[in-house]
């Protein structure tokens, strides 16, 4: 099976192999592309929650920007709060700037209260070089929902990948 | 070889059609004694295989020290990573350029290029001895090497090779064994 296995057959199992990676590694690479780009660790957000209505609704997917150094008072941003994995999408409502940095205090447009409650404890401002992931340039509504739904069922993810293997395995286009 | 141990194809998908007969060249050319050579697989499969370790050593740097610290080098990673492919598409494109047979005997370097017309039920050839550089194409329908069951015929069309190749100076083997 071996001298079999070496020269065409290697080389056309080798090919197929390859097709497999590339079609991971050409989506990961875009990704990271955006993200140098756009500065952001997630430049693509989901909106997961129904807080910031009726501006955004869950489903949306949201496109950041990071590269301004300041951000406004009337800004939508995204950002990660330590001990919580899940960024959040609020608007900006009030902020304290330094020539050194800027404190931001968000507020979900359909919640009641400020994000306070949200932040780590005894913390009552966001640090917007540490905390926050980017600012909202533009969004499409509804197209989230797959990754909604790739993310809240695991079983939708492996079907998805194991999927795309197999098309890139079997396929000789 | 006997008829089970060929693949069935789908006489409807000219795709699948042209790459059983690509496949069958090869081991017509091989029963002919010529040594395949397999640099342009080789620098393509390089290529690739090097554009996917890049994104690999990127993707676990950036895993390991954060996005931040891993920036700079992950520009630098996705513009190679893009780079690599740009190269292995163009030899693709314009290299390998449909080549699915290169081969030597003798002092004759024979290469095979092939091409199927996507509506329309044949298979083009060219053949060029690289050696001398004369070049010839011919066509021929599946039709006449595949049977009704979808099972490739390997006599017409090895003595349609056989013409093809002798044509452009190349060699045979003189009798078959049977």
């Amino acid at each position: 099976m071996l001298p079999q296995l070496s020269g065409l057959q290697l080389r056309q199992t080798l090919s197929q192999a390859l097709n497999f990676c590339l079609v991971l590694t050409t989506a990961y690479m875009f990704w990271k592309g955006l993200s140098v780009v756009c500065d952001s660790p997630s430049p693509i957000v989901v909106v997961l929650s129904g807080s910031m209505e009726p501006a955004f609704q869950r489903g949306d997917i949201l496109f950041l920007w990071n590269r301004d150094s300041r951000v406004k008072v009337g800004d939508i941003v995204v950002y990660n709060v330590k001990g919580r994995d899940i960024p959040i999408v609020h608007r900006v409502v009030r902020n304290h700037v330094s020539q050194k940095k800027q404190l931001l205090l968000t507020k979900g447009d359909n919640n009641a209260m400020d994000d306070v409650d949200l932040y780590a404890y005894r913390q009552y401002y966001l640090d917007r070089n540490s905390e926050v992931v980017g600012a909202v340039k533009g969004y499409i509504p509804l197209v989230g929902y797959v990754t909604i739904l790739l993310s809240e069922n695991v079983w939708a993810k492996y079907a998805l990948l194991g999927g795309m293997g197999l098309l890139a395995m079997v396929q000789r286009e | 070889m006997t008829k089970s141990e060929r693949n069935k194809v789908n006489l409807h998908a000219i795709t699948d059609l042209k790459n059983a007969t690509d496949d069958e060249i090869s081991k017509y050319m091989s029963n002919q004694g010529y040594i395949q050579s397999f640099t342009l697989t080789d620098v393509r499969l390089s290529l690739g295989f090097a554009s996917v370790i890049v994104a690999a050593v990127a993707s676990y740097y950036d895993y390991k020290v954060g996005f931040e610290a891993a920036k700079k080098y992950t520009a630098i990673a996705v513009g190679a990573y893009f780079l690599l492919n740009a190269l292995m598409t163009l030899w693709v494109w314009k290299v390998e350029a449909g080549i699915v047979y290169q081969g030597i005997k003798g002092g004759v370097k024979i290469s095979l290029r092939s091409h199927a017309q996507k509506y329309e039920a044949s298979y083009e050839l060219k053949v060029k001895n690289a050696t001398t550089q004369t070049e010839k194409e011919v066509k021929k329908d599946f039709n006449e090497f595949f049977d009704e069951a979808g099972y490739l015929v390997p006599e017409p069309l090895e003595k349609w090779l056989d013409e093809a190749v002798l044509s452009v100076g190349g060699l045979i083997k003189e009798q078959k064994s049977k």
